[in-house]
């Protein structure tokens, strides 16, 4: 069945077919949580959270992306996260062990496709990329995840955070340069492979 | 001559590449980058952290995030009879108050207009001990005017002993029979309590199918 024909099947209230939305859906909005977040918990809060309110402010959603939608929501839901846990500490993107040590490549970083080697690169880049980004203020954080992260054009991040075009250009470009700036700290512990890509598609 | 960048440098070039330039601007921009090498490493930097970003690794959901008809809230639909019943059940009430207030009222009247008619019939009674041409004029129009009651009262009790008939008249408005009830008494408060009947019925049916509904889930 296709998207649009669940998405009013669910604005009748049918939760079955909204929760087939759910499961197409989940893995992008956890992903947006936990960047703009940095805490795993709290990233599925906030992914829950976005997905009981869209169920019921779902009569408002008049078409367009639904993706961009829903992204809109858990933005919205990260920011309460944020407002909530704001002197709370959170938990750190690498778990310790028993012996307080840190582990290096949690398991559930893992990507079963990937090799021991790969899944150590994507480790070491993703916590780069997170660090970078827990070092910017949220209202650029915000705006760089759905943009450069999750792919949303300006117009449709405008809307997700309320915010005008034009900020929304500014946020962007000097998010950018800043976490150009943290990440050239990382470049050389970077794999090779995501440095040359990044030349490549530069 | 070429400038150090401002940050309104940047911020067009990070527009150029997302392509949100108009075609005019976006051609100055061009243009610039190729003259301009302090611009070039500006924008070699800000596609540098664009490709890095869009390289993020994707984790996978540590758990689903299906709503369940109680996290959701979901409460059973109404039928659409059920606010149609409610809503006569509400005016039959307030027809049966209605008519409920009016009979009391017009019992009220008929109470007390009764002493007027007595005192009003009182002098027949009187006729032979008051002097004559006591308000002659009086006693005839009301007599005409008494009401049916005492008339059947006459008619009831006979000729025969309709010789003291003022003596008779007092007793016979007294223990008249009690005027019929108003048929809607009954009439509302049954077409009421249907309605509600009616709705609740339609409510709990609705409530059985959701509930069977949700053990399918």
């Amino acid at each position: 069945m296709d998207e649009l024909a669940l998405i009013r099947q669910a604005q009748r209230g049918d939760l079955d077919a909204f929760n087939r939305l759910v499961l197409a859906y989940q893995e992008t909005l956890f992903n947006a949580a936990l960047r703009i977040l940095g805490d795993e918990d709290l990233a599925a809060d906030a992914t829950q959270e976005a997905f009981l309110s869209a169920f019921r402010a779902l009569n408002a959603y008049r078409g367009g992306s639904f993706k961009a939608w829903l992204l809109r929501t858990v933005t919205n839901a990260c920011y309460d996260e944020l407002r909530r846990h704001k002197r709370r500490p959170t938990t750190p993107l690498e778990p310790d062990d028993a012996d307080g040590e840190e582990i290096e490549s949690p398991r559930w970083l893992a990507d079963p496709g990937a090799s021991p080697e790969e899944q150590l690169d994507q480790a070491e880049l993703e916590h780069a990329i997170q660090h970078c980004l827990d070092a910017l203020p949220a209202d650029f954080r915000v705006v760089v995840v759905l943009a450069d992260i999750q792919g949303l054009d300006y117009s449709e991040v405008a809307r997700a955070v309320r915010v005008p075009l034009g900020t929304i250009k500014s946020r962007l470009a000097r998010a950018r340069l800043r976490l150009r700036e943290c990440l050239q700290a990382f470049w050389e512990l970077l794999p090779t492979a995501f440095r040359l890509q990044s030349e490549d598609k530069a | 001559m070429n400038h150090k960048p401002t940050f309104r440098d940047a911020e067009k070039i990070s527009a150029y590449l997302d392509g949100q330039l108009s075609e005019a601007e976006a051609r100055r921009v061009a243009a610039r980058l190729e003259s301009d090498p302090q611009l070039a490493e500006v924008a070699q930097k800000l596609r540098q952290a664009r490709a890095l970003l869009r390289q993020t690794p994707r984790r996978r959901v540590p758990r689903n995030f299906l709503l369940t008809p109680k996290i959701a809230g979901l409460k059973p639909p109404v039928p659409r009879a059920v606010p149609v019943f409610s809503w006569a059940s509400a005016v039959t009430l307030l027809l049966f108050l209605f008519t409920l207030v009016g009979n009391l009222l017009g019992s009220l009247n008929y109470g007390a207009a009764a002493p007027e008619r007595l005192l009003v019939a009182a002098p027949p009674s009187n006729i032979g001990g008051s002097p004559e041409g006591e308000s002659p004029k009086l006693a005839g129009p009301t007599l005409q005017n008494t009401p049916t009651a005492e008339a059947e009262a006459y008619a009831l009790v006979g000729p025969s002993e309709s010789a003291d008939v003022s003596a008779q008249a007092l007793p016979a408005e007294q223990t008249q029979p009690e005027p019929p009830v108003n048929p809607w008494l009954i009439v509302w408060p049954a077409l009421s309590a249907l309605s509600l009947g009616i709705a609740g019925f339609s409510r709990w049916l609705s409530w059985r199918k959701f509930k069977k509904q949700l053990s399918k889930l």
